[in-house]
């Protein structure tokens, strides 16, 4: 099976394929999502560009994660969260 | 290709989650694992068959080798080795199809280890392809349910030099 | 028959805790980092004994890089204790950091008593769990009398073979708990072993490669300052004459001053450096893994060469890329082995096309820019600490650019998270180099987004009045990041810029002394002002928000397909 990739994430639009990262965007805004909270970093370069087309307005970010989820805890809605490599997963979790 | 690791670990708590956290955290697929005391009781042997080619085998090798807590790993491949699997299988039995299963079971060195009405439970031990095979020859009756101790292997005392140990049946 | 006169004396018993502190101070502990919570409370009380001197943190990530740089800067093992739960969790960061460069730590952790685990108590943390894949070993202490046993085993396993941090995890019950005072037993690792002396015909091989061959180049990394090779890795690189290129993590093992360095090699490595191992006819690895940083496209990687790997860890060899003379053994023992059977050789073709490379792509950055270029800032640096000072990184641009501009002369000189990546280590790292060079000019090179992860540790610094120099590029980004979507993503900045504090005005609230540049003719001023400070000092450094670093190789490019030689190649 090969896999058709464009190094940013982004798809050509008349390909009929999407780009994993904008099917993620699309599925979480599907699901009610209306805040995400998020560091950037190498390898999840192709997400943050995907929600920088994808979304009227930019996403609301911190410095840091570990606030980020702090924060995610006082509302009722949904939070998802982003975050990049290992270490930063973990300090989410 | 699958290959035989045999690996002489502590007998400690947290060591089988070490070893398959480190198959997980690299990607490598391992087909079946068994693990049990030897008759020394600080340590324990862990028979594992990973999927792979030679060259992630070796990767394996190594970074088992690599944990603190495991003592030695041994590679089958090529060798020639005894490997025996297990299983404990329930087979539907109404009592007009008993002959032919008892027949079978038989044929296979099988041991009936608990009757009933509808279900008979049969425990087989044997290499890999004659586990598969029982099962395969078991399917038209109808299986319950069945469980695998997974592969677990020694190495013969002689090497006999036969370019593909493959056959590993007896 | 015995009557109760007659039975023997009870043997020296001591509490866990002191047990602990006693078998750390055996162990040449001098200085441990740490964090209090409930079930490390009576640790701390013998530690307040103790003449160990303890340094708290403000978060425990810090305290783990804390310990970390001490380790890389002094070449002892760093110790850093925690308490459970949130704490142990906060170390995994730090821990992870150390796995990847391969650092000797010992993290102790406290942990609820033994018949309270695995019941969602109070602060509990499955921490051995959480930590096993980022440890080079870790236990749990569940019967009292193994206390001192297992310490001396940490120490033991994660300061031989190729470091890494180990792990134990204390319940508050074995510290308490009574022990009776045994004289030491040996250690029995079954399963452990080091191979420090290469196998000799291997050894014979790769002189016999070295001596025939007429375009090597010695790819080296954080195993020869791991190793303390460096001295043998001079001897060897003078008398066989062979040019010396380094990892991310070798910087300093060779003397950049030396005109047998090509410096760095890799993906924001030198030009010439580059270029040179893809032309090269033998590559001379040592301490080095062949990391995806270095390497670009494998299957191009240093084509044209046969390949000698010299590594502690034979998991390490032949991962990556075919090896034709493997070797095993500490480096320290087999190049000085090698070095009685190599022979100089002039190589006078190899060495005047390095010179034309070295001249034809210097690292170089537009010096005529109105701007403060963060290049400007870090080479000024390095004139007026003559290239001496002990420095540490964030990570990013700013530690590619250091990299690049400050050349380093010694190992342990530079510190800095090259296998994990992991932002926000600059201040820690530098307080923890300081600590541990208690005489030596520390100077963290950080980056705004890095130094915002951890800046809480300020207090630290002033709390313990430390020295140390922040020497801050900042450019309001997430520099790397911005580059990247630069040149990857139509200039499409998503969540990369921040609105960031006045960080002088932060630095004097913490109680260090706060500087700022926002001039070029105002950098050389700082620079010195912030050198002669007697007081932790920050000097903040506005500098042009969209510089790039070059050259670079593009994932999935080889070697040698470098972007940017347009910009540095001089005609």
């Amino acid at each position: 099976m090969t896999i058709q990739s464009h190094p940013s994430g982004a798809s050509a639009p008349s390909s009929g394929f999407k780009s994993g990262s904008e099917i993620i965007f699309e599925t979480l805004r599907a699901l009610g999502v209306k805040i995400i909270f998020g560091y950037p970093g190498a390898s999840v370069q192709p997400l943050f560009d995907a929600i920088y087309r994808l979304s009227p307005d930019s996403a609301g970010f911190v410095h840091h994660l570990r606030p980020a989820a702090l924060q995610g805890h006082s509302t009722e809605e949904p939070i998802h969260l982003i975050g990049t490599n290992l270490y930063r997963t973990r300090r989410v979790l | 290709m699958k290959h035989i690791l045999s690996a002489l670990v502590h007998n400690k708590p947290g060591v089988l989650a070490h070893v398959a956290g480190m198959f997980a955290a690299r990607a490598f697929n391992i087909d079946s694992l068994a693990v049990g005391r030897t008759d020394d009781p600080s340590l324990s042997r862990m028979t594992i068959v990973v999927v792979g080619d030679d060259r992630v085998v070796e990767q394996v090798r190594k970074q088992l080798a690599k944990i603190v807590t495991v003592v030695k790993v041994q590679d089958f491949a090529g060798m020639d080795v005894v490997a025996r699997d297990l299983m404990l299988i329930s087979i539907a039995c109404p009592p007009e199809k008993r002959p032919e299963i008892l027949a079978l079971v038989e044929m296979f060195q099988g041991k009936v280890v608990d009757i009933g009405i509808k279900f008979v439970m049969v425990e087989v031990a044997g290499p890999e392809n004659k586990i598969e095979a029982f099962i395969e020859a078991c399917r038209p009756y109808g299986i319950k349910n069945l469980v695998r101790t997974g592969t677990v292997a020694m190495p013969r005392q002689t090497q006999t030099k036969t370019e593909h140990n493959t056959d590993n049946s007896i | 028959m015995t009557t109760k006169t007659e039975q023997t004396a009870p043997a020296q018993t001591k509490p866990g805790s002191q047990i602990i502190v006693d078998t750390l101070l055996e162990q040449g502990v001098e200085v441990l980092f740490g964090y209090l919570g409930g079930v490390v409370l009576p640790l701390f009380d013998k530690l307040y004994d103790s003449p160990i001197r303890v340094i708290i943190p403000r978060h425990e990530q810090g305290g783990c890089h804390m310990a970390d740089a001490y380790a890389r800067s002094t070449g002892k093992v760093g110790v850093m204790i925690a308490t459970s739960g949130p704490g142990a969790t906060n170390l995994t960061t730090g821990l992870a950091t150390a796995m990847m460069d391969s650092v000797p730590i010992v993290a102790l952790t406290g942990q609820v008593r033994t018949d309270l685990i695995g019941n969602d108590a109070f602060q509990e943390a499955d921490t051995t769990g959480i930590t096993r894949p980022i440890t080079k070993h870790n236990v749990i202490i569940k019967n009292p009398n193994d206390l001192a046993h297992t310490i001396r085993e940490a120490f033991y396993i994660a300061s031989t073979g190729r470091p890494g941090p180990v792990l134990i995890d204390i319940p508050v019950d074995m510290q308490v708990a009574q022990v009776p005072v045994t004289p030491p037993q040996p250690i029995e690792l079954p399963g452990y072993r080091v191979r420090e002396h290469g196998h000799a015909r291997q050894i014979s091989s790769a002189a016999e490669a070295i001596n025939a061959s007429q375009r090597p180049v010695l790819y080296v990394g954080g195993g020869v300052i791991s190793g303390n090779a460096s001295e043998p890795l001079r001897k060897l690189a003078k008398k066989a004459n062979i040019p010396v290129t380094m990892t991310l993590m070798g910087l300093g093992a060779f003397d950049q001053n030396d005109p047998l360095s090509l410096d760095m090699l890799g993906m924001h490595g030198a030009a010439y450096a580059n270029f040179a191992v893809q032309e090269s006819d033998l590559l001379i690895c040592v301490g080095a893994r062949f990391d995806d940083r270095v390497t670009g496209k494998l299957k191009t990687f240093a084509s044209h060469a046969r390949i000698i790997h010299i590594d502690l860890d034979p998991s390490s060899i032949a991962k990556n890329v075919p090896v034709d003379i493997p070797v095993v053994g500490n480096a320290r023992y087999v190049l000085a082995d090698l070095l009685e059977q190599v022979e100089y050789r002039e190589r006078k073709e190899w060495f005047e096309r390095i010179a034309e490379l070295k001249k034809r792509y210097p690292l170089r950055y537009d010096r005529n820019s109105k701007m403060i270029k963060p290049q400007y800032v870090i080479e000024e640096l390095w004139h007026q600490t003559q290239g001496q000072a002990i420095i540490t990184t964030g990570v990013g641009q700013h530690q590619m650019w250091t990299a690049q501009f400050y050349k380093f002369s010694r190992p342990r000189q530079f510190i800095t998270s090259g296998g994990l990546g992991t932002m926000g280590f600059g201040l820690p790292a530098a307080i923890g180099a300081q600590i541990g060079n208690p005489g030596a000019l520390v100077v963290d090179i950080d980056g705004d987004s890095s130094f915002n992860m951890t800046l809480t540790e300020l207090s630290t610094a002033v709390m313990y009045e430390l020295p140390i120099k922040i020497c801050l590029i900042n450019n309001g980004y997430m520099g790397m990041v911005r580059q990247w979507q630069e040149l990857f993503y139509g200039r499409r900045y998503s969540c990369s810029s921040l609105k960031n504090p006045d960080f002088a005005r932060l630095a004097e609230a913490f109680g260090a002394v706060g500087l700022s540049a926002r001039k070029k003719e105002e950098v050389p001023a700082v620079i010195k002002a912030m050198l002669e400070e007697k007081k932790p000092c920050l000097a903040d450094f506005y500098v042009d928000p969209e510089e790039n670093v070059w050259p670079m190789v593009p994932t999935g490019k080889s070697l040698h397909e470098m972007d940017g030689l347009n910009l540095l190649e001089m005609a």
